[in-house]
Parts: structure tokens; sequence; C-alpha cells
């Protein structure tokens, strides 16, 4: 006897959901805390993210992201940290996939920024490491809801205390970082033609600066980039952005004859991927300058970060990431505009970086206990030249686990 | 004989047929002769008068063929999810290979006379015997290999002996990292271009779940038996299995993604058996 009806294979690929769940503990000094207060602090965090695809049709797809996360702090603070944060959507949109040449791809929505590499590994299971790229997360003097009224504004804040949540920005951190996690809404069209890879995209909000849809002060600005992988596993690409960075809150205190527009970031930057074997490399670097009207000199900045990581076995890998980023000087010259207010005491900034520059070292050692759940141990030295030693290296540890919700939901 | 069993060294059991069997193919394709004191040790437990001293042993084999038909709803797998743009290449393009029913995913396998009450996969490699990679060279046929095309695994399912080499070639135009944490085979291959090929010796018996670092969705299985005892369907779900020496055993229809099914078969000599199976 024989059947004929066939249970057709992947027939059932319409959906997939994947869950990742993650427990850290981290344990950091607090550079700059004020004599009365502690300066570490312990806190325990997690974290949930919801992935999903859809398929529409054949070349109509549907993604998400949503993530809550929780941190509870355990001592050091005062008032002791509880804070829940939920993203019902971090990413939505719709992917279109014509049978066009280059492999034209459209895609609409909230989607992560086409700028700079690491956002594409994020999530912490691809994160070899626990903390992020300085220049992901360090939050520079440049404020996102404040108009510096000239050079002092920002060398005031060059010591504000910074905590370790002041490094996880999400979206509209008060300070802002030279490339924030971004998930800004728009239109993108990107391909692959042959070894070179190629994405432009115009979206509502800086690379810096990222406001949800519905947030005062959103811009049409751009976002470009491209690579050539030139071997496999050996890539590299440059990324070009530019457009406002001010929160839209700011626009009753803009200086007179000012709009949001006249307060831009350029950002160019670049971006190495290498891998072998057991061997991986990355490395990224930025260029890039906000202008402020009412201070003449555009305040630049520069950073890169190497990362290195090693599979010693199936379930052991370690890794390290090397960061540094400098910042501009206020020159001679750098004057506000003529019809704006002049700073008071110019020689207090000539010669002086409107931010400190800094370094980080970050090392860690990653279990992968099984194919769905893995540890990771990290512990990261920060430092500042030319300021004092902000004391806020930190030791982290995190459990993660990675699962199919679909399965779990016996979603069809 | 010493056989391996949960880590430890101990004198075999040959009572089951299918250990008598697989020793024989063993040292069929080997073309070695069986001592004396080897088949003294088979005499005792051999079902029907098997002797493993001769080949002769094959002959009063005989096969089950038969169909297996699914009818349990099978989950579908989840889609890919890649939230962001390719910057590293871009897919073949090529087809994949995909099997035409889910069928051909199913592997079919004896489970022996379990008078020590040990399933097919309970370890029992004869390390005096190499099994390795005799029977695939001695034959002259190709290793068994799963390939990686266009972000898919293929074969998706991969039933082999103990010591039996498995080859992962790299057939799409970026890099792959093949892996397993499994218990009865962790590797990982690293990262691997296009053209290049690994390869992995699997000599413990068990199921062995693999994966891509790179590309969470891919994955397959491969089942490794320390027996020869094993078959997979055509896309019509129509098998042959054996030749099979004359015994009773247990019939399993395995799915990764279904309960198995177990029925219980008795192989006459000369006899071909036809078993009909419903997952």
């Amino acid at each position: 006897m024989m059947w004929t009806e066939p249970v057709l294979l992947w027939s059932g690929e319409r959906i997939g959901l994947e869950g990742i769940a993650d427990l850290g503990f981290s344990r950091s000094g607090i550079p700059y805390a004020a004599p009365s207060t502690p300066d570490y602090q312990t806190n325990l965090n997690g974290q949930f993210i919801l992935l999903g695809s859809f398929r529409i049709t054949s070349s109509l797809y549907g993604f998400y992201e949503g993530r809550v996360s929780h941190q509870e702090g355990l001592d050091g603070s005062d008032p002791r940290i509880q804070e829940t944060q939920g993203t019902p959507v971090a990413q939505g949109y719709i992917r279109f996939t014509p049978k066009l040449p280059w492999s034209l791809t459209l895609e609409a929505g909230k989607f992560g920024t086409p700028f700079g590499e690491f956002l594409t590994r994020n999530y912490p299971q691809d994160n070899p490491l626990i903390g992020t790229p300085l220049i992901y997360s360090y939050p520079t003097t440049i404020p996102a809801r404040i108009v510096p009224n000239g050079p002092e504004f920002l060398l005031k804040y060059r010591y504000r205390p910074k905590t370790p949540q002041s490094y996880s920005l999400g979206t509209g951190g008060a300070w802002l970082p030279l490339i924030n996690y971004a998930y800004p809404t728009g239109v993108m069209v990107y391909g692959s033609p042959r070894t070179f890879d190629y994405r432009f995209a115009l979206v509502n909000s800086s690379i810096a600066n990222p406001l949800d849809l519905g947030e005062p002060g959103q811009q049409i600005q751009w976002v470009g980039g491209g690579g050539w992988t030139i071997i496999p596993g050996f890539r590299v690409g440059t990324s070009l952005a530019e457009g406002p960075f001010l929160s839209g809150s700011v626009g009753p205190h803009l200086p007179p004859g000012t709009s949001l527009r006249d307060f831009t970031q350029r950002a160019i930057g670049f971006d190495l991927q290498y891998a072998l074997h057991h061997f991986e490399a990355y490395a990224e670097g930025i260029f890039t300058n906000f202008k402020l009207p009412n201070i003449s000199q555009r305040l630049g900045a520069s950073g890169y970060y190497i990362e290195l990581k090693y599979t010693w076995s199936p379930r052991v890998f370690t890794a390290v990431r090397w960061n540094q980023i400098f910042f501009d000087r206020f020159r001679q010259d750098t004057n506000p505009s003529d019809d704006l207010p002049s700073p008071e005491n110019e020689a207090s900034y000539v010669g002086v970086g409107f931010d400190q520059n800094i370094n980080s070292l970050e090392f860690g050692l990653g279990i992968r206990i099984t194919h769905k759940l893995m540890a990771k141990t990290s512990y990261q030295l920060n430092r500042t030249t030319g300021g004092a030693d902000p004391k806020d290296n930190m030791f982290a540890a995190q459990l993660l686990y990675v699962f199919d919700v679909s399965n779990l939901l016996r979603i069809r | 004989m010493k056989v391996q069993t949960d880590g430890r060294w101990r004198k075999a059991s040959l009572s089951t047929p299918l250990a008598i069997l697989n020793l024989c193919l063993a040292c069929a394709c080997l073309g070695e002769v069986v001592s004396s004191s080897f088949s003294a040790e088979l005499q005792p437990g051999s079902p029907s008068g098997v002797r493993a001293k001769s080949n002769t042993a094959l002959l009063v084999a005989s096969e089950i063929h038969g169909s297996v038909r699914i009818q349990s709803r099978i989950q579908p797998k989840s889609m890919a999810i890649s939230m962001y743009s390719r910057r590293s290449g871009r897919s073949t393009g090529a087809p994949i290979p995909s099997p035409v029913n889910e069928v051909e995913n199913v592997v079919l396998y004896l489970e022996g006379n379990t008078h020590h009450g040990v399933s097919s996969f309970v370890e029992s490699q004869d390390i005096n015997t190499p099994l390795a990679e005799a029977p695939v060279s001695a034959r002259g046929q190709p290793r068994p290999s799963i390939r990686q095309i266009n972000e898919t695994f293929w074969p998706h399912v991969l039933p082999i002996t103990t010591g039996t080499i498995v080859e992962f070639p790299n057939g799409d135009p970026f890099f792959h990292n093949v892996f397993s944490l499994s218990s009865a085979k962790s590797f990982d291959l690293g990262r691997y271009p296009q053209g290049q090929i690994r390869w992995v010796r699997f000599d413990k018996p068990g199921i062995v779940k693999v994966f891509c670092h790179i590309h969470s969705h891919m994955s397959a299985v491969i089942l490794v038996f320390d027996h020869h005892f094993f078959t997979v369907p055509d896309s019509k779900g129509e098998f042959v299995l054996g030749p099979v020496p004359p015994g009773s055993y247990t019939l399993v229809g395995w799915h990764e993604r279904l309960k198995p099914v177990r029925q219980r078969v008795t192989v006459d000599a000369h006899e071909p058996l036809a078993v009909n199976l419903v997952l």
C-alpha cells in the first residue's frame, strides 16, 4: 500500500516568533558622585525581546520587535533604582523584495538605522560582551532637549555625575551619544549587487537622537551606506548621515531666527568585519560634528572601537573590545554668532575639549550552556584623559535564553 | 571484546540480533575473518542460529519493506527572522533542494531484542573494530555530507552509523559556522567560505542537533546509530530496510517534530516483511 498525499515541507513557514530573555547583574562605580552619596552601585536587570517575522506574500514580509526591561537597584543608589521600561514597538516595518536587479529591497516603517554596523548585532546573543561600544553608548555633553547658550554650558557638564543608567540611553536620552540605538521611522532601499551592498534611507530623526512617531521635532533626514565584501569574511563599509538632532520640545527656547533644522549632526562612519575559522574581528569608527548656531565652531568628535573574539571550544569564547572617543577643543575664534549673546569668559574654554576624551577596555568570557542558553561575564575599564579618573569600572554578568515563541504557543 | 557504555568499558553483550548483525556487516565490509573466540561469544545469544563466523549469516536475513505516512499535523518550522539588511554578500538564489514532503525527514530504524532494556542509541561501539572509515572507504562510496546551501542544511536529517565521518561543504557565497552542543557530539567548525569542506567524525550513538552560529534559523539533525538497521523513506514514503536477521524487533518511525511510533515486527528467514507505519 502506498500513500501519495505529501505533507509539504515548510508550507507553514508564514510566521516566526523568537523570544530573547536575559537577566543581568552589574556592579559599577559612579563617576563624580557627590561626597555624601555612594560611589558604586549594584543592579539587577532583566529584559525580554520579542522578535517576529510574517510572510504576507512571497515577496512581502512584515517584521516586529518589542522590548520590555526592568532595572532593580540592590544597593548604592539613593533613591534605589526601580525602573520598568516598555517599548511596545521598537521595530515594525514591511519589507518588499521585488525581483529586480541588484537585489533591490524596500522597507517602510520603524526600523534600525542603516548607519554603522553594531546595531545589527546588538542582541545579547550576538554581542560577545555585555557592554556596548562607547560610540553607541557614551553620553556626551551634547544635550538633546536643551539649547546650549555657549561653550561654557558644555564645559559645565563635563564633570556631571554619570551613572551606568545614563550609558543605556534608549530613545530620547538627555545626553546624546555619537550614535544611538536608533530605530527611526521612514523608508529605506537596500540591496547587494555581487560583492557590494548599499542602503539609503529617509527617516524622521538623527542617528544620535532617535524620536518616536508622535514626538515633536521630527525632521526628514537621510542616512546612507555601502560596503564591499572583498573576500568572504572580510568586508569594509561606510555610512553617512546628516540631519537635525534636537528634540522638538526645545522649539520654544530656540534662539531667535533659528529653527530645529539649524541644529544638525553630520556623520561619516567606517566599519570592518573579518572572520576566519574561530576568530572574528570587528572595527568601527565615526567622525561626526554637531552644529549649534550659537557656537560658531562645529563641535566635532571622533571615536572608534576594535573588537576581537575567539571561540576556544564549542562552548567557550572570549572577547575584548577597545574603545576611544576624542572631542574637539574650543578654538580661539570660537565666538557666538553676532546676533546672539556672547559667552562671558572666553579664556576659560579656549583649548578645552567640549567633553573629556575617554577610552575603555572591556574583556569577557562567554559560555554556551546549550544551544539556547548562554552565560557571559565581562569587566569594563573606563578612563578619561585630562580629567579626573571617573572610577566607573564595571563588572557584569548575564544569562540569556533564546527560544522559539511560535512553537511554544503552537502558532501555526 | 569491550564496548563502551555510558563512558565505562565493559564486556560486550552480544545477545541482541542487532549487535550480532552489526558486527557481521562490519566484518564483512572489512573483509576480515572473525576469530573463533569472537564467534564463540556470539553463538549462545544468536537468534535463529545465526552465526557471525560466516557471511552466510547475511543470506538468511530478510528485508523489511513498506511505507510510512504522516497523519499527524506537524508543527511548521519557524520562519527565519532577519531584522537587518544583509551586509555581506547575498544568497546564491539557487533553488533550495528541498524534499517534496516531510516524509523524507522520517528515519526508520530497528530497536533490538531488549533483553537488557537497551535501545539502539545505547552505546555499544566495538573499539577494536574501526567502523569509522572502513565501511565508507571499503565500499568506495563518498562520505555522507550535509551541505549548506541558501542558508539551509541539506539534507535536514541524516542517519549514520557510529564512526562515520560527515562532511559539511559550504555552498553559499558567504560564511557559515556549523556547530553542535549535543551530548552525543559537540563541535564547532568555525567560519569557512564557499567551496571549503569541514568534516566531523561521530563516534557516539545519539541524536546530534546541528546549527549555524551566523544563521540561527539553520538546523539539521544527525542520528548516529550503533547498527546498520535504519533507512529513510523516499518521497512517496516507501522504504526498504535490511537485510535483517530473523528475530523480533521494534520498528521505530522517527520524525524530529513528532512522537516516535513503534511497532513490533518479527522477521523470518527468506520471508520479506511488509510494514506500514503511520506517524
